[in-house]
C-alpha cells in the first residue's frame, strides 16, 4: 500500500499520467438527410454508403478511415433517415464527416445528426420517430 | 441560445427555417444593418472593420469584428478597447506570426473567430493549418478566447453545431472547451453587443 502511494507521488512529481486503456464502445448515430434541390427518393442507401466513404477518405486518408470505419446499418429512402454504427472513439470524426456531404447522387442535400444512442434497437425506435 | 457569428449570405426565410432546426437562434451577417427577426432566428449586423475604419463604427449597434492582416494593425490596441467585439486574424496576408505579435492579440482581450469553413477548405486543399493549432493551443491554455462561426454563404453550406464542435475536438482542443467556444462564447457577444 505504501509503495503505492509513494509511485503515486512520484509519477505525479514527474507528471507521468498512467496510460488508461478505453475499451472501444459502440455507439449509433441517427442522422436525416435534406433535400434542398432535387427528389429525398433519388437518393439510394449505396449512393449514401458512397458519399460517406468518399468523404471519410478524403478527410482521414485510407488510413484514417480504417479506423473510423462508419458502417450504414439502416437507411430509409422514403423519409431519408438513416443509422449510422461506428465506435464512440472516432464520434466527433463521424459528425465532421456528414458536415461534409452536400450532394448525394445529384441531389444537394444537408445531414443533419438527429441522436446518437449507445443501442441498436433504440437507434432504431429514434429514426422511426424521426 | 446557440449563434452563428459569420454567415456570409443573405438571411431568408429558408435559411432562417434551417438555421432555428440546427439549434441557431442568432445569426450575425452583413447583409443586415439593424436587428430583425426572421423566422425565430434573430439576425444580427456583423461590421468587417479595418484598424481605420473603427473609431466610425464606435457607437454602432451591431457585432464589431477587426480585421487583422499584420501587426501593425494591432498597435496601440489598448485604445481599441470597447471599440470591437471580435478579431479575425487573416492568415493569408499575415506573413509572419512573432511573439509580439500573439502578445498584443492576448493583451486585447476579445475573442478570436475562428471560421469553419475556413479551416476545413485549408485542410481539404492541403494547406497549414499551423496557425489555428497555435490559437487553439493559446485557447486551451487559457490564454485567450476563441469563438467558432460557419462562415456559411447559402444553405447548403449551413454546418450544424455540433459538426464545429467536432472540428475543434478533432484539433485537440478539449470537449468542455469546445462546447464553451462553439456555444457560449457566440452567445455572449450576441447578448452583450445586441
Amino acid at each position: 500500500m505504501k509503495s503505492k502511494k509513494a509511485a503515486a507521488i512520484v509519477r505525479a512529481a514527474l507528471s507521468i499520467r498512467k496510460s488508461k486503456l478505453v475499451k472501444p464502445r459502440k455507439r449509433y448515430l441517427v442522422f436525416e438527410i435534406i433535400a434542398i434541390s432535387g427528389e429525398l427518393s433519388n437518393i439510394k442507401r449505396s449512393h449514401v454508403e458512397e458519399a460517406i466513404k468518399m468523404r471519410s477518405q478524403h478527410l482521414f486518408g485510407f488510413l484514417g478511415y480504417g479506423s473510423v470505419r462508419p458502417s450504414l446499418i439502416y437507411y430509409d429512402e422514403s423519409e431519408g433517415v438513416g443509422i449510422l454504427g461506428f465506435k464512440h472513439l472516432w464520434r466527433n470524426h463521424v459528425f465532421l464527416v456528414l458536415s461534409l456531404i452536400r450532394d448525394i447522387g445529384g441531389v444537394k442535400v444537408i445531414v443533419v445528426p438527429v441522436a446518437t444512442t449507445g443501442t441498436r434497437r433504440k437507434a432504431v425506435k429514434l429514426a422511426k420517430k424521426a | 441560445m446557440t449563434a452563428d457569428l459569420c454567415f456570409r449570405g443573405v438571411v431568408d426565410e429558408a435559411v432562417a427555417k434551417h438555421a432555428y432546426r440546427f439549434g441557431y437562434r442568432a445569426i450575425a451577417s452583413r447583409e443586415v444593418d439593424s436587428v430583425r427577426e426572421v423566422g425565430g432566428v434573430r439576425v444580427v449586423p456583423r461590421y468587417e472593420l479595418s484598424r481605420d475604419t473603427v473609431d466610425k463604427h464606435r457607437n454602432v449597434r451591431g457585432l464589431k469584428v477587426l480585421l487583422v492582416s499584420s501587426g501593425e494593425d494591432l498597435k496601440f490596441y489598448p485604445k481599441l478597447s470597447g471599440a470591437i467585439d471580435s478579431v479575425k486574424i487573416d492568415f493569408t496576408q499575415l506573413t509572419s506570426l512573432s511573439k509580439d505579435f500573439l502578445r498584443r492579440v492576448i493583451g486585447l482581450k476579445t475573442p478570436v473567430e475562428i471560421e469553419f469553413a475556413e479551416v476545413l477548405r485549408r485542410i481539404l486543399s492541403g494547406d497549414s493549418i499551423d496557425y489555428y493549432h497555435l490559437l487553439l493551443r493559446l485557447y486551451t491554455r487559457g490564454k485567450l478566447e476563441v469563438y467558432v462561426c460557419s462562415g456559411a454563404v447559402d444553405l447548403p453550406s449551413l454546418v450544424h453545431p455540433t459538426a464545429m464542435h467536432a472540428l475543434i475536438s478533432v484539433l485537440g482542443v478539449p470537449e468542455g472547451l469546445a462546447a464553451k467556444a462553439v456555444f457560449k462564447v457566440p452567445r455572449e457577444l450576441v447578448v452583450n453587443t445586441v
